[in-house]
This record gives C-alpha cells, sequence and structure tokens, in this order.
C-alpha cells in the first residue's frame, strides 16, 4: 500500500461526479472555497449548456464583486466535461451519480484506473454502504462516504462515513477538508451510517401507522407535522425525494433491522405507489397530486396526543442512534437540529 | 436594517428580471411578476441563491443563507414576483428576517 500523506493543505484539486441536484449542489458550494475544481457529467448531459450557465453565473459573480479576477481565472478554467480522464490529478472525488449499487461500482473501477493513486475517493450516496461500492485493492483505504444533504447551500451537515479498511490518514484529510469548508459533520462508522435519515424514517413509520389506523388523513398529518415539529410534511417530504428514491432506500436501512416487519406497512404503501408510475412530484403524484392545493382542514380531536407521540418518537429514535453510534449528545443534537431545520434539537 | 426606496425597489426588480432573462435564457420581455420561476422559466427554486449573493454584496447585507432557508420553507416562493418581495424583506430586515414570523 502507498504511504499517502494529506495534510489541512493536501486537498487542492477536486472532481465532483454527476449534474443532478446534489452533483450541482456540491461543485456549486465548493465554488466559494479555493479549490481547483472539475465537474465529470454523465454521457447524456448538456455540458454545453452547463457551461454555458457556468461561464455566465462567474462573470455574474466577478461584476457583482463577489469574486475577484485572479479567482475568476481559476475557475473558468474549471472543467465541466464528459471526459472521465479529466479527473486523473484530483486529490479527491465526490460521486454524486443515481443510487444504483453497480453503477456506482463500476465507476469507482473505472476511476481506480483512472487517477492518482493517493487520491481519496468518496461517495455522496444517501443509502449505500462504503463497502459495497469502492474498488477493490489499495483504495479501499482511500474510500469514505460523504454525505451531503439537500440544498448543500443551506443544510450544514455532512455524515461522513467510514468502513473498516478506511485509514486513519484518509479520515483526517477528509474531515480537514469538510472544516477547510466550513461544514459541521459527524463520522459514522459504516453499521451505523445514515442516521440522520434513520432517525426520520422511524417518525415517518409511525406517522404512516397512525394515519393507515385512520386516526388522522395524511394531509391533516403533514398539517399536524408542519405545524408543530418539523418545517415539512412527513409524506411531503417522501413525494419531493421521491417515492422510488425513498423505497430503494429504505430497503437499505432496515436490511440489517432485526424488526423489519416494523416499517412493512409502509413499505408496502411505497411499493403500491411506485407500481402505479406514482413517484412523487417528478411523476405529477405520489401521496398527493401536484401541483398541490394547498387545503387547511380542521384537525381532529387527539391531535395534540399525536404530535407528542411522534416528538417521544422523534427524541427516543435520536437517543437511540447517538448512543448506537457513540456519538456526543450535543455533536447529535446539531446535526438533528441542521438535518431536521428545527431551532431546538431532540435534546434540547 | 436598510429603508426600501423607490429606487431600491426599481434596482433589485431589475437585477431580478436581468438574471432570470439571462440564466434562463429567454427573452426579458417575456418575464412578469406572474411568470413561475419552474413552470415558465424552468428554472430552479434555489436560484434565489445566488441573487442573495449579489444583493448581500450590493446592499453590505448581514445575513446568513441559515435565516433565509429557515423562511423559505415557511414561505415558499414560485413566481418572479413572490422572489422579488423575498428579496427587498432580505434587505430590509436581513438576520431579523425571522423576527416577521412573530
Amino acid at each position: 500500500m502507498p504511504t499517502i500523506k494529506h495534510d489541512s493543505s493536501g486537498i487542492i484539486k477536486v472532481g465532483i461526479i454527476g449534474e443532478g441536484k446534489m452533483g450541482s449542489g456540491i461543485f456549486t458550494y465548493l465554488l466559494d472555497f479555493n479549490f481547483e475544481l472539475v465537474w465529470l457529467c454523465s454521457q447524456d448531459a448538456d455540458t454545453e449548456k452547463i457551461n454555458r450557465q457556468f461561464a455566465k453565473r462567474i462573470k455574474r459573480s466577478l461584476e457583482a464583486g463577489i469574486i475577484d479576477r485572479d479567482r475568476f481565472d481559476v475557475l473558468i478554467q474549471s472543467p465541466i466535461t464528459r471526459n472521465m480522464d479529466s479527473l486523473y490529478d484530483c486529490d479527491l472525488v465526490i460521486e454524486a451519480i443515481p443510487e444504483t449499487v453497480a453503477l456506482k461500482r463500476n465507476l469507482f473501477i473505472q476511476l481506480d484506473r483512472i487517477i492518482k493513486p493517493e487520491a481519496i475517493f468518496t461517495s455522496n450516496s444517501s443509502s449505500i454502504s462504503p463497502s459495497l461500492i469502492a474498488p477493490p485493492g489499495n483504495r479501499m483505504g482511500q474510500f469514505a462516504g460523504l454525505h451531503f444533504f439537500y440544498p448543500v447551500q443551506l443544510k450544514n451537515i455532512v455524515e461522513l462515513t467510514i468502513s473498516p479498511s478506511t485509514t486513519a490518514c484518509t479520515i483526517d484529510a477528509t474531515e480537514t477538508f469538510l472544516e477547510k469548508i466550513q461544514r459541521h459533520f459527524i463520522t459514522l462508522e459504516e453499521k451505523n451510517s445514515f442516521v440522520l435519515n434513520k432517525i426520520l424514517l422511524d417518525v415517518q413509520n409511525e406517522a404512516w401507522l397512525i394515519v393507515r389506523a385512520g386516526q388522522i388523513t395524511l394531509a391533516q398529518m403533514d398539517q399536524l407535522v408542519n405545524r408543530h415539529l418539523f418545517p415539512f410534511g412527513i409524506f411531503d417530504i417522501c413525494d419531493s425525494v421521491g417515492i422510488d428514491t425513498m423505497l430503494a432506500s429504505i430497503r437499505n436501512y432496515i436490511k440489517d433491522y432485526p424488526h423489519k416487519n416494523y416499517f412493512a406497512s409502509f413499505i408496502s404503501a411505497l411499493d403500491d405507489l411506485a407500481a402505479m408510475g406514482k413517484f412523487g412530484v417528478k411523476s405529477n403524484e405520489g401521496f398527493y397530486k401536484y401541483p398541490k392545493e394547498e387545503v387547511r382542514s380542521e384537525l381532529p380531536p387527539g391531535s395534540d396526543a399525536i404530535v407528542e407521540h411522534l416528538r417521544q418518537t422523534w427524541i427516543s429514535a435520536s437517543r437511540r442512534f447517538a448512543a448506537q453510534c457513540h456519538l456526543p449528545l450535543d455533536d447529535m443534537n446539531r446535526a438533528i437540529k441542521e438535518y431536521f431545520g428545527t431551532d431546538t434539537g431532540p435534546f434540547g | 436594517m436598510a429603508t426600501l426606496t423607490e429606487s431600491i425597489k426599481n434596482e433589485v426588480k431589475e437585477i431580478v428580471y436581468s438574471f432570470f432573462a439571462e440564466e434562463c435564457e429567454v427573452d426579458i420581455a417575456q418575464i412578469n411578476d406572474n411568470t413561475s420561476i419552474i413552470k415558465d422559466l424552468d428554472g430552479d427554486s434555489l436560484m434565489f441563491l445566488e441573487l442573495i449573493e449579489i444583493f448581500k454584496k450590493k446592499y453590505n447585507l448581514d445575513i446568513e443563507l441559515k435565516v433565509i432557508g429557515k423562511y423559505a420553507v415557511k414561505h415558499p416562493v414560485a413566481t418572479i414576483g413572490q422572489l422579488i418581495d423575498m428579496q427587498l424583506l432580505i434587505i430590509e430586515h436581513e438576520n431579523r428576517l425571522l423576527d416577521l414570523e412573530h
């Protein structure tokens, strides 16, 4: 295995892979920091258009005085490309392509052949563990999960997921990178990965069980949650993320849970929607129809108890996962507040 | 905290219109306050973030993105007119934007 030393200034050139919401969000966010950037887009991407828009954007930033001429000159050279070879001298790559194990694994195998051996590979996957997609061989030690949240510019939290093979040097360099880009992070072993989404899943599942029991409608539940708990609705967020994406993620999250049946009804509901082609906002229908009509209905008696039940579910899931991950409650609280967009976390 | 003069209001409107015309590659004459950013311009609801950076610099604003994020979740922006109104509120109230909720 090569000896690798990434000190605090070791990461100079960063490659971002994928032109979806996360890839473009990460690329845009990193523009504000002093890295050389390469953005690798898929073969289907309209890189001419992406390049044109990027050039306009940094020109506007120059004119508005947000960046100076030197930074403009560096950024204007940033390759936005479909050519994988452009990544050969990156110190760090962040992959943000669709959530498919085979797709990601094949990509990393190809990248491993092209990119210099000391580079760190990371995946922005929201549900696939690093060990499942890392290329075999030495690069296993330089591989980690780097899970940003949408919208990247607004969500100041990242989950850094490490596998048993990830070296201390890689962890150190990646944590230094996250500090440099001013993102709070929690470092998780991969057996405890995606902990923030898992906490949400517990709350979503309880909310679904209450709706299924007929105590409240979907819309009333979202209205209630939005008013008293989080700045989003439980089922709104499923539609926004995409029913198929949610389904695939949940299946990955619970695959090692001893109590999988607890989630069976919620998964079945998502499965039924997906089977009908109702994938959420992107297909104009999921739990709701889009464009969505905002209907404010009277909340049924017992709503306070429902809110309290969900709040307790949130707190107990947060406490359980914090203990499982050996994370200090303060760190976990901060991460959860950022993720859920609340002023108060489960621990105060 | 800035006082919104007619001149600032006009300037903000002009910058927002020009921004979307350039970014979405449409004729500025096709844009009005009722234009939907997503449906009519094929835009992105996060485009307002770049505009905020421009206004932050231009009016020397003390505003954190986190504050705007929280406000935007509760007051989603769909049209150009709504976006202009939000930008004006940001210029006027800066980091005290969330006080408007109370």
